[in-house]
């Protein structure tokens, strides 16, 4: 196949990063995981024809502006309560 | 509070690396009740923060852990409290677990994402914002639009069964997706066993080849995260957790 456009290297982390966000095994009760109010089910449509720099500022607006270098996503209760992060 | 981070539960016991360590570098342990076992991260202070980071450790690991042996993949972030909980889970569970380990041994998962190389005439053409001049305009735009979103479904239904002819039979199972975007016909998972991988690659790359108005992405193999059936109707609910 060609060269992977820049385009289709995110769509590769972006599948990847969803299917180990969202697929697998469920074992815990304890937490589950959300972005911005979005169902991870739909994590890897909705980011995905956008550049990693808009998906991380997203991911810190998120976050109420917490300051990261890497995505951040939220977590949160089983009543809906955000997790602070460290 | 100890944590106990659940990165993956494999057939019977297993020889795990020596080096091997969890993504906040603690020791693992094998938790075994009936026939399988539970890959844990030991003493994990709390749950990890899901950063893009960790969420590759995490695969990195499951994916060295499936080198040993049939293994379900763990749902990133997945803890709990203490090792009774864990083994409880396994004991309400156990059939649809061992099922699981049993039906997805020796498979792998890859995902293929396909998108129009350039904008076909009716992908991206969105009805005007502009409000219509009147009611018969209105229904114009309707119709207009109506169509133009069955020739995209109609480009996508076609696209979905050429490349289900080029890889359906090396396929076990597969899940598809057919035109989640306008951007994009097809995204779609397919659990494929993993002598097949290189002859899978090669159909696609033969599929990709021949649609040069096509952009596929390729990627796996992985273990296989989309074909576990131990997840939201059993466990999830034994939890009354919110369903997604």
């Amino acid at each position: 196949m060609d060269e992977l456009s820049p385009q289709s290297r995110d769509i590769a982390l972006v599948e990847l990063l969803d299917r180990v966000l969202d697929k697998g095994v469920i074992i815990s009760g304890d937490i589950t995981i959300s972005v911005a109010d979005v169902d991870l089910i739909y994590l890897g449509l909705r980011v995905l024809l956008t550049t990693p720099d808009k998906l991380e500022s997203q991911a810190r607006r998120s976050t109420d502006g917490e300051g990261s270098d890497d995505l951040v996503l939220r977590v949160r209760d089983r009543a809906g309560n955000d997790i602070p992060p460290e | 509070m100890i944590w106990y981070y659940v990165y993956a539960i494999v057939q019977g016991t297993i020889s795990l690396p020596n080096d091997l360590r969890g993504i906040a570098n603690e020791p693992l342990s094998l938790l075994t009740s009936r026939g399988m076992s539970a890959v844990v991260g030991a003493a994990v202070q709390e749950p990890p923060e899901p950063r893009a980071a960790l969420v590759l450790a995490h695969h990195r690991l499951v994916s060295k852990i499936s080198e040993c042996g049939a293994t379900l993949p763990v749902q990133f972030g997945s803890t709990v409290r203490s090792l009774e909980r864990l083994e409880h889970i396994f004991n309400e569970q156990y059939e649809t677990l061992y099922d699981d380990l049993i039906r997805l041994a020796g498979k792998v998962e890859f995902g293929v994402t396909v998108l129009w190389k350039q904008s076909t005439d009716d992908a991206g053409g969105q009805a005007s914002v502009k409000p219509a001049a009147s009611g018969a305009e209105y229904m114009r735009r309707r119709l207009t639009e109506y169509q133009r979103e069955k020739r995209l479904r109609t480009k996508a239904e076609a696209v979905q069964e050429s490349l289900a002819a080029e890889v359906s039979k090396l396929a076990a199972e597969l899940e598809e997706q057919v035109l989640p975007r306008e951007e994009m016909p097809l995204r779609a998972s397919y659990l494929v066993e993993a002598k097949d991988t290189d002859e899978f690659r090669r159909r696609i790359e033969q599929f990709s080849e021949r649609n040069g108005e096509l952009e596929v992405v390729l990627v796996g193999p992985w273990p296989p995260y989309s074909f576990v059936t131990s997840r939201r109707d059993d466990i999830a609910g034994m939890f009354g957790a919110k369903n997604r």
